[in-house]
């Protein structure tokens, strides 16, 4: 049966992490929606040598986000356009408003987002804190599932390790393409990658190729 | 954006004194500073859509980055590292500095009429 899938996080190319899964999710025929709840107006990258300057960035960085989905195959963009490092400060409960909106808008079953407390910036934590209290209000039975995303140092040592960690060698290209479409953010890497030799490229796409995801809301637990 | 020189950027900060100007002031280490190096730690400030007004604004350095100070009522504001400039269609004056790799470290915006902020 087909699902709806929902992905959401505050910057463009935060669904890099999972651009694996989620074009999985499509080769499967599911649906899936990609919230960005800022425009990334406040990122430190503007390209090598840059392009973007702070007023051109979030234009910029729209654009690129409406490449990286045409790469996954996500058909269902949505820009909230808030203010980049400021999510943070909105009440969670009136964010986690507008994203059950959403999951009650396409009856959303599968939610990606950042785990909360184990994504560095703060305004992934507050966005994945949302998700979680959006998914939680829902009844069993009706509540999506909400894998997290973690890369802080100790996710190991204190989530243990991860409920799921998807080979997505298969769909490699595509999501390097996403990657790619994220030029300002990801020049720099992908220069890197373009350059290097087939050991070091190897060693490279290893970050790439598994995608790692902890269950913060399971659907049948109360 | 183009290089920064004195010659350039002087009569566009001459052209905004005494009036209500908004400001973008920005810096950062970049977010993931102490994920990269755990001794340290993750610093970042802007202001955006500051009023202010300035009485004299001087860009001072030898390149390839520069300084900038303005004279408020009753301060100063001060930004340092530079590197490039422009104007933008809407008359806005855009000073950022930048790394090696592209990376913004520092901003200066000034414009008689507000960012976009949403």
């Amino acid at each position: 049966m087909s699902r709806h899938v929902l992905s959401v996080h505050p910057h463009p190319d935060d669904e890099i992490g999972k651009a694996g899964a989620l074009a999985h999710h499509v080769d499967a025929g599911d649906t899936v929606t990609l919230i960005a709840t800022t425009s990334g107006q406040m990122g430190r990258r503007m390209g090598v040598p840059f392009f973007a300057n702070r007023e051109t960035l979030p234009g910029l960085r729209e654009q690129e986000l409406r490449g990286s989905c045409d790469a996954i195959g996500i058909e269902d963009l949505r820009l909230w356009r808030m203010l980049d490092k400021t999510v943070q400060f909105h009440d969670p409960e009136k964010l986690a408003d507008r994203i059950e909106a959403v999951i009650d808008e396409l009856d959303v079953s599968v939610i990606y987002t950042w785990y909360p407390g184990h994504a560095v910036h703060p305004d992934h934590n507050a966005v994945g804190v949302a998700a979680v209290i959006a998914a939680k209000r829902k009844p069993a039975g009706r509540r999506p599932v909400v894998y997290g995303s973690a890369f802080t140092r100790e996710r190991y040592d204190v989530l243990g390790q991860p409920d799921l960690r998807l080979d997505v060698s298969d769909v490699i290209d595509r999501k390097l393409d996403a990657l790619r479409a994220h030029r300002s953010q990801s020049e720099l890497d992908m220069k890197e990658l373009d350059g290097a030799d087939p050991d070091r490229r190897k060693e490279l796409l290893a970050r790439y190729t598994t995608e790692e995801f902890w269950v913060c809301v399971s659907p049948e637990a109360a | 954006m183009e290089s920064i020189t004195i010659d350039a950027v002087q009569p566009q900060l001459d052209a905004l004194v005494d009036q209500d100007v908004y400001v973008h002031l920005e810096t950062s280490t970049g977010s993931y500073a102490a994920l990269e190096d755990p001794t340290r730690i993750t610093t970042c400030a802007f202001l955006r859509n500051g009023r202010l007004r300035f009485s004299d604004g001087q860009i001072r350095g030898e390149g390839p980055s520069y300084r900038v100070g303005l004279r408020l009522d009753r301060g100063w504001l001060y930004a340092e590292g530079l590197t490039d400039w422009e104007v933008t269609e809407s008359g806005a004056l855009l000073m950022g500095g930048y790394d090696s790799e592209g990376r913004q470290n520092i901003g200066l915006e000034l414009s008689r009429t507000p960012f976009d902020c949403e």
